[in-house]
């Protein structure tokens, strides 16, 4: 098989790298410091770029992520962590945490902000929820599910849920992916593609008839 | 010494009801054997059941017991209710399974076991959640197990895939507006506990109540409520056997109880509980009304269940919008109701061959007791008298007038006029058509295994003659629900 060349799996690695991207942002943002969770946020972000090199080759990764840029990344990373390592009031998770449980008590954040981040949140659920239960491809329809619960995911933040629902969110989003590509990898297997119309037109050709009595 | 373990036991009963299935689940994944990985789902969800009755009889039928509860969990009236029901048929469900092995590859056998016990122990989690996060957490667990389960009986049948896709789009939407429900609710509230929803002074009315209503409509989505249940003909009409006797008589039963749970909570709150009455009798109607046409319709045996029992959970939401003690004791027998007919129908359905309703032609003369099973259950549907559907019916259409509500009478009647249509139709051919050679039931040894959940769901159907347990159980669960005494 060609690099890329799956179709299911070229689109469901598609889906992957941002919500491992939104996983290993979450952890770094919003773990405590001290707890390992730099290091496994950085791991998971690797995960985005492995995933990449799998599916679509390596010379294709090199040209999303060249090397100049990941080793700037990689320069970064060591210098805060440092920086965390020396002084762990600089850390950047224990900083954030904190601006963010300021913000949530002083209510330092307008209420409109609150109210934009929502109605986008919102829509993104909304728009995601249409295109699961509309759509006339099953890879889009999990792109679907996967959009509207980023959307949850970005609402429960918004909205100052606590932190173990985020983290719920990104786990259900994560679970919804996995057994969806694996349905649609079984999908496109045993009915030769994944269009809503042809599995359902073969699905009625293979309904199994009321036999004579 | 036994006595003593046993006290243990008991004091743990809400970890242990979960945890047992899931331990189950790891004995069944490491054993290559298919048939020794069923004894040990068997053995596990025993284990699980019996401690889970245990817990209701103490809770709801004698003195609340002293439990040692895990961070997670808290016991309620219709928590209770609902864990020793599911258990129960998770159980019996299980057992029955042990005919239908084949519907998977020898290979994929074990693991068919693990997913069915995650599904059992979620719905179960689901049921004992101290808080909203907890909650949905379990439920989504359930559905992907449920999906995965579908999925797999694709080996068989590729229509199933088309089925688990359509559950996992159902289930996904579902979960999203979960999540965004509970975050509605966490603003108003300012807690994720399910307690503080009943007992806060809420400070935004209107979030909370389109909080409640998002994490109900994700719940109906589940226990396959019209109109949202898109997913069903699909699944009940394509999957494997052993899939949609535990998507039908465990997964849309469990789904309802944990609706009712959520509810219970929810309608008692004054600042949310008239805008929720509403939207729960909007639903129960509109799942009444579209289920039995559809069911009427119907073509296909197990989609036909599917629309019935769909139809029959829609008097669960009547009932519980009622917002009173009368009306969730009514619901509780409602479920149980929905749980016997549930069970005749997809277990001892299994036994004729092939998920069409000229499977059925003659079945009176080759499976007897699966006959009178779904023969009960059809009974039940209809409301007859002398079934425990008869009872749920009537302690509707009371609560009901009570209320001052006559149109609810008018949707009960209505459920059980559209029930003589469809279930005096799988009567006819069960014991009124001649018999389809071509669709002889299988004759070997294991489809006895089907028999005591046959008989389960006759005597539970039957239970009408004694109620006084059930009646019972079901007010208490309701006073503590609503925190008044019996």
């Amino acid at each position: 098989m060609t690099p890329g060349g799956h179709v299911a799996l070229a689109a469901a690695a598609r889906f992957y790298t941002p919500l491992v991207a939104l996983f290993a942002a979450t952890l770094l943002l919003r773990a405590p410091a001290g707890a390992g969770s730099g290091i496994t946020a950085g791991l998971a972000f690797v995960l985005a770029l492995l995933l990449h090199v799998l599916v679509f080759g390596a010379a294709a990764a090199r040209a999303a992520a060249p090397p100049l840029i990941c080793r700037l990344l990689l320069a970064l990373g060591l210098a805060l962590a440092l920086t965390g390592t020396l002084s762990p009031s600089f850390g950047i998770a224990s900083q954030l945490t904190a601006r963010a449980d300021n913000a949530r008590r002083r209510s330092v954040m307008l209420p409109i902000a609150e109210v934009a981040a929502l109605a986008v949140a919102t829509f993104l659920t909304l728009a995601g929820a249409v295109a699961a239960l509309s759509s006339g491809n099953a890879m889009k329809r999990l792109a679907g599910v996967l959009v509207a619960l980023v959307g949850a995911a970005l609402a429960l933040a918004a909205l100052g849920a606590p932190e173990e629902s985020l983290t719920t969110a990104v786990a259900i989003a994560f679970g919804y992916a996995v057994v969806g590509v694996a349905v649609i990898v079984r999908l496109q297997e045993t009915y030769g593609g994944v269009g809503a119309a042809e599995v359902d037109a073969a699905d009625a050709q293979s309904e199994p008839r009321e036999p004579e009595a | 010494m036994s006595a003593a373990y046993l006290e243990i036991a008991r004091q743990h009963a809400p970890l242990l009801i979960v945890a047992v299935p899931l331990m189950g689940a790891v004995v069944a994944l490491i054993v290559p054997l298919a048939r020794l990985s069923w004894l040990c789902a068997v053995a596990a969800l025993a284990l699980s059941a019996f401690l889970a009755i245990d817990l209701a009889a103490s809770t709801l039928l004698a003195s609340e017991p002293a439990l040692v509860l895990p961070s997670t969990s808290v016991i309620d009236g219709a928590g209770a209710f609902g864990v020793a029901l599911v258990a129960s048929l998770a159980l019996l469900v299980a057992l029955a399974a042990g005919a239908q092995l084949d519907d998977v590859q020898a290979r994929a056998a074990p693991m068919a076991q693990v997913l069915s016990l995650a599904f059992a122990a979620a719905w179960l989690g689901a049921l004992l959640a101290r808080d909203l996060i907890v909650m949905v957490v379990a439920v989504e667990a359930a559905w992907l197990a449920g999906t995965a389960l579908v999925a797999m009986s694709g080996d068989r049948d590729r229509g199933a895939l088309n089925g688990a896709m359509r559950m996992l789009a159902a289930g996904g939407v579902g979960a999203a507006l979960s999540l965004l429900g509970v975050g509605f609710i966490v603003r108003a509230v300012g807690s994720v506990e399910l307690v503080a929803l009943a007992n806060a002074n809420i400070g935004a009315p209107r979030l909370a109540s389109i909080g409640a209503v998002l994490v109900v409509a994700s719940l109906a989505t589940r226990a396959g409520l019209a109109p949202l249940h898109f997913w069903v003909g699909s699944v009940l009409g394509r999957a494997g056997g052993l899939a949609v006797t535990f998507v039908a008589a465990v997964g849309m039963v469990g789904a309802a109880c944990v609706l009712l749970r959520f509810a219970g909570y929810a309608i008692a709150a004054p600042a949310i509980g008239a805008k929720l009455s509403a939207a729960l009798a909007a639903l129960g109607a509109a799942s009444i009304l579209i289920g039995a046409v559809q069911a009427i319709g119907a073509a296909s045996f197990r989609r036909l269940v599917g629309y019935a029992l769909a139809s029959q959970a829609g008097c669960v939401l009547l009932c519980v919008s009622l917002g009173s003690p009368a009306g969730y004791a009514a619901a509780l027998l409602q479920v149980f109701a929905l749980a016997a007919a549930g069970l005749g129908l997809a277990v001892a359905g299994s036994a004729s061959a092939g998920g069409s309703l000229s499977a059925l032609d003659g079945l009176g003369r080759r499976a007897p007791l699966a006959s009178l099973a779904i023969t009960a259950a059809a009974l039940s549907l209809m409301g007859a008298p002398l079934t425990i559907g008869f009872l749920a019916r009537w302690r509707l259409i009371e609560a009901g007038v009570g209320a001052g509500l006559w149109w609810m009478a008018g949707a009960a009647l209505f459920a059980s006029l559209a029930a003589v249509f469809y279930g005096g139709r799988l009567v006819e051919r069960i014991y009124f058509k001649r018999a389809n050679d071509a669709l002889a039931v299988s004759a070997g040894p294991w489809r006895l295994l089907v028999a005591p959940a046959s008989l389960a769901a006759v005597l539970a159907t039957a239970l009408a003659f004694a109620p006084q347990v059930l009646i019972q159980a079901s007010a208490r669960a309701a006073s503590m629900m609503y925190g008044v005494s019996p």
